[in-house]
């Protein structure tokens, strides 16, 4: 499954910037990918994406249309929280560069720093 | 029985006395790979000690024999002539439930906290795949999202993430403070060390050489990261890159008193940097490996001593396989 990770994503990023639900024809068209991958490739990794909840599925006609679950936005809100929520309940799944601080703080760090800045500067 | 009680009293000691001693101190600022190592060896330090303390409970001393036959033979005497008496007996069980409680808990605890971590690593990458954009020439993934925020998530497929808002708030010498940083984290296997530590604090909450030395632990992996970075990056460039993404955004409520870490990171990479003399680390190396020895010590000393004694009782079987040679 490992080697379709990339393709996932391609197929992911075709539905969300079509805004609507697509064929596999549809998906296959729009992919930007050198070499162009099957029909029945494409056709299977969205199957996998319809199975693993990423895409819903539904009967047009002969075919079916493969629309996004939920928006990109909705998933990066869904890490970024779990990023923020680091702060209060330490899990050591994740390693965070540096917590918020209150504006306050933040003010007064940046005057010392600019003192620091300007003393180095004169040296 | 007087070594169990003086290693009993080693771990209390250890696990109460010792972190309020330690906490917040200010030479673990200066020398955080130091600090790290030694909170890390007094945990394990107590541990030991506790475990040996309720084996020393259930398993009386013999005496050591170049035989195997006949320390065999010392053994099973010296175990049937302590839990003949009632009071040994029930010493030695309580003992023995103990180390094997303790130990169990910490294996437990261990394990479960690994399996959670790996869990929510592997859950958060499979979106993080699907979401993010790869930046293949500085080995980033970019999330579309206007909060600065940067983070890894450690483990065999490793990521480090930034988002779009910390992109604009950095500049690139910041930037590459950052990615330092980072590095940083997971070459010195820091995850592993937190959730080290992690696991210990939810074995024993209310021991307070773990609970604390879990807080500090966390703080002084990122100080450590913080100086790798300031060493190629320059400190006040990573102190500007830290303030760059943290921001003045979090509600001021929750914030502890003291300041928060974030700020402490800051300051003290905007003050004079005097790090710990190479002779004052020597000596804290060497204090932490005194504490870890301690407890093998107080075990080994009168098992040492008593390959001189004989244990058993004469005309024991024991006795007369000596005697019959």
């Amino acid at each position: 499954m490992a080697q379709f990770g990339e393709l996932e994503a391609a197929i992911m990023d075709a539905v969300w910037a079509a805004g609507k639900p697509l064929r596999v024809r549809e998906v296959l068209e729009r992919l930007s990918r050198n070499p162009e991958p099957a029909y029945n490739t494409v056709h299977t990794v969205t199957e996998i994406l319809h199975r693993k909840g990423w895409l819903s599925k539904e009967k047009d006609g002969r075919a079916f249309r493969y629309g996004a679950t939920r928006s990109r936005e909705d998933y990066v809100a869904g890490l970024m929280g779990e990023v923020l929520a680091v702060a209060e309940n330490r899990t050591a799944t994740l390693a965070r560069f540096v917590q918020q601080m209150p504006h306050g703080e933040a003010e007064e760090l940046h005057r010392l720093l600019d003192q620091a800045v300007a003393r180095e500067a004169s040296k | 029985m007087i070594v169990a009680a003086v290693l009993f009293a080693y771990a209390a000691l250890l696990s109460t006395v010792a972190p309020r001693l330690l906490r917040g101190a200010h030479w673990a600022e200066r020398a955080p790979r130091l600090g790290i190592m030694v909170w890390q060896v007094l945990g394990a330090s107590a541990l030991t000690a506790a475990v040996l303390a309720g084996l020393a409970l259930s398993v009386p001393t013999v005496r050591v024999s170049t035989d195997l036959a006949e320390l065999l033979q010392a053994c099973v005497m010296a175990l049937t002539a302590q839990y003949a008496t009632p009071g040994g007996a029930s010493a030695g069980a309580a003992g023995a439930v103990l180390a094997l409680a303790g130990l169990g808990r910490v294996a437990w605890c261990t394990g479960e906290a690994l399996l959670r971590i790996r869990r929510e690593r592997r859950a958060h990458r499979e979106v993080l795949d699907m979401v993010g954009r790869p930046d293949t020439t500085r080995g980033l993934v970019v999330l579309d999202h206007e909060e600065p925020a940067a983070y890894c998530l450690p483990g065999r497929h490793r990521r480090t993430v930034i988002t779009t808002g910390a992109l604009h708030a950095l500049a690139d010498d910041q930037l590459v403070a950052v990615l330092a940083h980072e590095r940083a984290h997971q070459t010195e296997r820091h995850d592993a060390v937190l959730a080290w530590a992690q696991a210990l604090a939810r074995a024993f909450p209310r021991v307070p050489l773990f609970r604390i030395g879990e807080a500090e632990i966390s703080r002084l992996v990122e100080m450590r990261a913080d100086d790798v970075a300031a060493a190629r990056s320059g400190r006040l460039i990573t102190a500007a890159a830290l303030l760059a993404v943290a921001g003045g955004r979090a509600p001021a409520a929750a914030i502890s008193a003291g300041g928060s870490t974030a700020a402490r990171r800051v300051r003290r990479l905007i003050e004079p940097h005097h790090p710990l003399s190479r002779l004052r680390i020597a000596a804290g190396s060497l204090t932490a490996a005194i504490a870890l020895a301690v407890p093998l010590l107080v075990v080994g000393g009168p098992a040492a001593a008593a390959t001189q004694l004989n244990y058993c009782p004469d005309g024991t079987p024991a006795a007369q396989v000596t005697t019959m040679r």
